[in-house]
């Protein structure tokens, strides 16, 4: 039995999380026969039919290919009046359907498996089988009774430091027929969102309206640094429950108003919000947005 | 029965009892954001949670301790039991400097 790893062994680890990071997210090729061969072995070992399998280029390509087969199926005057429920159908019927035997899903399962068959603990057929099939390029399936929809993987993806899904600047992700999708830091923006963030005003920022974007734009431009250029006051300060900071600040489009500024009780994210122009306390403030007492906002911290 | 503060999330504890037409799931999705994906959610293992809207205000109920967990993101609120009884679910506000009103905080 193994006990103890040695340094190579260890070493090893880094190597394959490395080498199936890069084959999940930044590998552009697919192997076409591979993944149709795949695809039905896996249906096959689920005892189902044999089905058609459709290499599509992106979410973009998807969408059109799936809602095409469901248009050739409905009349024109179904189509149209019950438009919106054929896309509610659409959404549940895909939402059923994603599986997990793919790279995106699955490559985790890739690397665990093939560290212990190269140091030479185990070793299976069918894991061999399952792990050429996800080495194949299918990043994401869809699979249905008769057709089964295979997603090549994106041909571009930036991450941060943690790894991420992260660009301030380009898509995090891009596909071969155009689909993009923004995140900054792991957080998901629309387009028109992504490029609002770029020429966005303090003001703009401070009031963004998901706290979760608003936060991510906080590590990009730290409030200290916002802050740096204004005219500002600071009303309040207390350390209790994480600490908090409630400024009054002089901004060009909005005038003079309060916000607080903090960091939230689980993690470093720095958080600010803006807060009613009445307000002079912090934990008062806080307490009194989430229509508790200062006692319940104190006990629920300690616990 | 202790307050849970999570995230932007707060259930209040409260003596009102389910009505009859009380939607009932192990699982129930209490906020979730457009465009993150993110969400809150309730999740019990055995009895079902209990979940009714009355007068704008919103009610849990679960006869057993149940879990609030955050899904999305960094999952930064972690998972939190929540006592068993009655909750109202409160959803956390800020000021909104363009409309000098108060907004629902989204998360």
């Amino acid at each position: 039995m193994l006990e103890k790893l040695t340094k190579q062994q260890t070493k090893l680890m880094d190597e394959v999380r490395d080498e199936w990071i890069d084959i999940a997210l930044h590998k552009q090729d697919f192997d076409k026969e591979e993944i149709e061969a795949g695809v039905k072995w896996l249906y096959y070992a689920s005892n189902l039919k044999e089905p058609k399998v459709c290499i599509v280029n992106g979410i973009e390509d998807f969408t059109k290919q799936f809602t095409d087969s469901v248009r050739a199926s409905v009349g024109d005057s179904v189509w149209d009046s019950v438009w919106a429920s054929v896309r509610a159908s659409v959404r549940d019927s895909v939402g059923a359907s994603v599986v997990w035997t793919c790279l995106s899903g699955d490559a985790d399962f890739g690397a665990w498996y093939e560290y212990w068959k190269r140091i030479g603990v185990f070793q299976n057929d069918k894991c061999d089988k399952y792990v050429g099939y996800l080495r194949s390029g299918a990043f994401l399936v869809f699979f249905f009774e008769k057709v089964a929809y295979v997603m090549v993987r994106p041909t571009s993806v930036k991450q941060d430091e943690q790894r991420r899904l992260h660009s301030t600047d380009t898509p995090a992700m891009t596909w071969k027929d155009g689909t993009e999708l923004f995140y900054i830091h792991g957080v998901k923006f629309t387009k028109e969102q992504f490029q609002k963030q770029k020429t966005a005003s303090i003001s703009d920022i401070l009031s963004w309206e998901d706290i979760d974007q608003r936060s991510v734009l906080l590590r990009e431009r730290p409030i200290e640094t916002l802050l740096e250029n204004i005219e500002k006051t600071l009303i309040d300060k207390n350390e209790e429950c994480g600490g908090y900071k409630l400024w009054e600040i002089d901004l060009p489009d909005i005038g003079k108003a309060r916000i607080m500024t903090y960091k939230s009780w689980s993690s470093d994210k720095q958080y600010v919000k803006f807060v009613p122009p009445t307000s002079k306390k912090c934990l008062e403030t806080i307490a009194s947005l989430r229509e508790i007492t200062v006692k319940e906002l104190k006990n629920a911290y300690k616990s | 029965m202790k307050v849970n503060l999570h995230g932007d999330i707060t259930l209040y504890p409260v003596k009102n009892k389910p009505p009859k037409t009380a939607k009932s799931s192990l699982r129930h999705i209490l906020q979730q954001s457009e465009t993150t994906g993110n969400r809150h959610e309730v999740i019990s293992k055995k009895e079902p949670i209990l979940m009714w809207a009355k007068d704008d205000r919103t009610f849990l109920y679960c006869s057993k301790d149940y879990e609030i967990h955050h899904l999305g993101g960094d999952e930064e609120h972690g998972v939190q039991i929540v006592e068993k009884g009655t909750r109202e679910l409160k959803h956390e506000m800020e000021h909104d400097p363009w409309t000098n009103e108060l907004r629902v905080v989204i998360d």
